[in-house]
């Protein structure tokens, strides 16, 4: 094994391989950049192309585009509260109020380091779980992956701050009820269309996220003016050096973020979001001082970096050993596969070990390079944050538009990233968490498919649920997370009685 | 403003508006076949409940600050619905917004992006005209060469155009 890893990174260093794995690598930071047209449309854009290169040639390609797509949402999630993938609408949570507080830096210097420490344990880590990957898949039926997706809500509702637990929940709800928009295939019917072809294929996350952050977030800073970064903000971008040592200093949130990156990506359909998600929860739930998240807790950026890196690597397990898919972007990187004359599955690992071990060296490399080239854009892209907001925000809605409409080209897009910019502006002013709903539509597809399936299998007996050992583990882990910030609280409210915690007032808007 | 139970009435809108939304939704639902009605009344059903809740929780009510206690304290602070009470630049600034779709579908992106954001300077950022006029045309030019030009999307020319080439 450690022969083809070794041949695998040779095969790299040819001058048209590195070639195009910078290629690959200039395109994911500028996509990633752009409000959705993430890695999967990039991909879809390129495939054609890659018709021409030879096999290692086209993986690192698109190893660059999908390692460095990441680090560029970021970046925009970070300065603008724009993310460029569904995955950053985490990044949001604390990367945007510092920017707001001048500190932007800091920020991108720990997105930047946390971006490549967690792409390198996912890369190290498909080398452990590629062995282990057919019992790990074989865990996971229908009904454990409701109980994830279960699981998933019940941390939105739990890591809500500022007493906005109930609200978080009816926001998720009204997620759910999004994802039931649209043709189902195991109902066999279609739902809430009204008529509209368009919407067969459902409520498009993509052009909704963007209306419910980015056009949002613009509207709400058009009616306050002024600038992203508040007027008494420090002007100096500094705290790079900070940033990029915070996820040293915070190890286990990035090796936490990087294990929940890395067990999600294996598992097919829950993908970077759930994963990023996942993550910030869970560092918010162990963290001594959870109040602090939403306001600007370097933490949260490192776990949510991490674990979407870290997924990127281990996504790749299902794909090639098993032939599933587990994301849209993973289903485009598999026709490249099949073009090249490549077919996922068992017989893959054999193969192929030699190209595999390529595109995960390009992956790890792409995570490097794309993280060290977005500290570099760090100082010129933060001036951003001090542009007057009367020129800044028509232009990101005008692109904002632009990229829902690019997706895949359907003017329905506009709508609806329109009706969510509404919606998402009056969640701000009026109160109500935006990421719940997010991960309503997200979870929504997966929990209703996997609850009918699992009611197929079992012929309508629910307790399915509970039968099985790994199903008994994840309810264990959902009492867990719902009982457990209750327990920090109420340890915590003894603490704050004896003065050992310092009581914070701040309000968060996520 | 007129005030229902000790609040200003417009703050109970936006639950009421997702209450009836939901009753809709629920009720469309109940028309479905059996598997595809099961999920749609399970969340519908919640939102019909839970809603009422956010609803009496905004008022100044006995139970309506036992629910803001207990459950919904978010309910107590709307900072952003109270720092601005005047909601006339808000429907200004979200009908600006909107005034985009409509102008790609009828011009096409490009012309759009240029009509859009050298408006939005002069009207809103009252920024002098040449500043207006040139920001917008370096955006749309920016927005073509990065999108039709170098990714490849083609795009949307508009409604007009399209009625132009077809007369031709």
């Amino acid at each position: 094994m450690l022969a083809d890893w070794l041949q695998g990174f040779l095969n790299l260093l040819g001058y048209q391989e590195l070639l195009f794995l910078a290629t690959g690598i200039a395109i994911g930071l500028f996509v990633g950049i752009l409000p959705g047209i993430g890695g999967t449309t990039a991909l879809i854009l390129l495939t054609p192309l890659t018709f021409a290169l030879d096999p290692v040639q086209a993986l690192a390609l698109a190893g660059g585009i999908m390692g460095a797509v990441p680090m560029g949402g970021a970046v925009t999630a970070i300065l603008l509260n724009t993310p460029g993938q569904t995955a950053n609408a985490v990044t949001c949570l604390d990367g945007y109020p510092l920017a707001q507080q001048g500190k932007a830096g800091l920020a991108i210097g720990a997105a930047a380091s946390s971006n490549a420490l967690g792409g390198l344990v996912g890369a190290v880590s498909i080398l452990a779980v590629i062995p282990l990957a057919n019992e790990l898949v074989m865990l996971f039926g229908p009904p454990e992956l409701f109980l994830l997706a279960m699981i998933g809500l019940v941390l939105v509702a739990t890591s809500s701050r500022g007493g906005r637990m109930f609200r978080a929940i009816l926001s998720a709800l009204v997620g759910l009820g999004l994802a039931t928009v649209g043709y189902s295939d195991l109902a066999g019917s279609e739902r809430y269309t009204f008529g509209s072809e368009y919407l067969w294929d459902g409520v498009h996350l993509g052009a909704a996220l963007i209306g419910l952050f980015a056009v949002a977030e613009m509207v709400h800073l058009t009616v306050k003016g002024g600038s992203v970064a508040k007027a008494d903000a420090p002007v100096a971008i500094t705290g790079m050096m900070d940033g990029l040592l915070a996820s040293f200093r915070h190890w286990r949130t990035l090796l936490r973020g990087s294990i929940i990156g890395t067990f999600a990506g294996v598992v097919p359909g829950v993908g970077g979001t759930v994963a990023s998600f996942l993550s910030y929860s869970l560092t918010v739930q162990a963290s001594k001082e959870p109040e602090t998240f939403g306001k600007g807790n370097v933490q949260g950026i490192i776990a949510t970096e991490a674990a979407i890196n870290a997924k990127d690597g281990s996504m790749l397990v299902p794909t090639l050993a098993f032939g599933i898919p587990g994301t849209p972007e993973m289903a485009v990187f598999m026709s490249i596969l099949v073009l090249h004359g490549m077919q996922p599955g068992p017989l893959m690992l054999l193969k192929n070990r030699e190209e595999i071990y390529s595109l995960v060296w390009a992956l790890t490399a792409a995570c490097l390079i794309a993280s060290l080239i977005g500290l570099l854009l760090a100082r010129p892209l933060a001036g951003l944050t001090r542009v007057d907001v009367h020129i800044l925000a028509p232009l990101i809605i005008a692109l904002s538009f632009a990229g829902s409409f690019a997706i895949d080209l359907e003017l329905g897009n506009l709508i609806v990233t329109a009706a969510f910019g509404v919606l998402g502006y009056l969640m701000i002013v009026l109160n109500y968490p935006r990421l719940p709903l997010v991960i309503g539509i997200v979870l929504g597809g997966v929990a209703e498919r996997t609850f009918l399936q699992s009611m197929m299998i079992s012929d309508g007996d629910i307790s399915i649920f509970v039968n099985r050992t790994t199903c008994q583990i994840l309810l264990a882990g959902m009492a867990a997370a719902f009982l457990w910030p209750r327990l920090m609280k109420r340890l915590g409210g003894r603490r704050q009685d004896v003065g050992l915690t310092p009581s914070k007032t701040l309000g968060d808007r996520r | 403003m007129k005030t229902i139970l000790g609040v200003p009435w417009i703050r109970y809108l936006t639950p009421l508006v997702l209450w009836l939304v939901a009753a809709g939704y629920v009720a469309l639902a109940a028309t479905y076949g059996r598997e595809a009605r099961m999920m749609p009344l399970l969340v519908g059903g919640l939102l019909v409940i839970l809603v009422p809740l956010d609803i009496v929780s905004l008022s100044e009510t006995a139970p309506g600050r036992w629910l803001r206690q207990s459950i919904n304290p978010a309910a107590a602070s709307e900072p952003e619905a109270e720092a601005e009470a005047n909601w006339r630049p808000r429907l200004v600034a979200v009908a600006w917004m909107l005034s985009l779709p409509l102008l790609i579908y009828l011009v096409g992106v490009v012309a759009a992006t240029f009509l859009y954001v050298a408006g939005s300077l002069r009207a809103l950022g009252r920024k002098r005209w040449p500043t207006a006029v040139g920001t917008g045309l370096a955006a749309a030019a920016v927005g073509y060469l990065l999108l039709q030009v170098l990714l490849g999307i083609p795009l949307y020319e508009g409604l007009l155009a399209i009625l132009a080439q077809a007369r031709d």
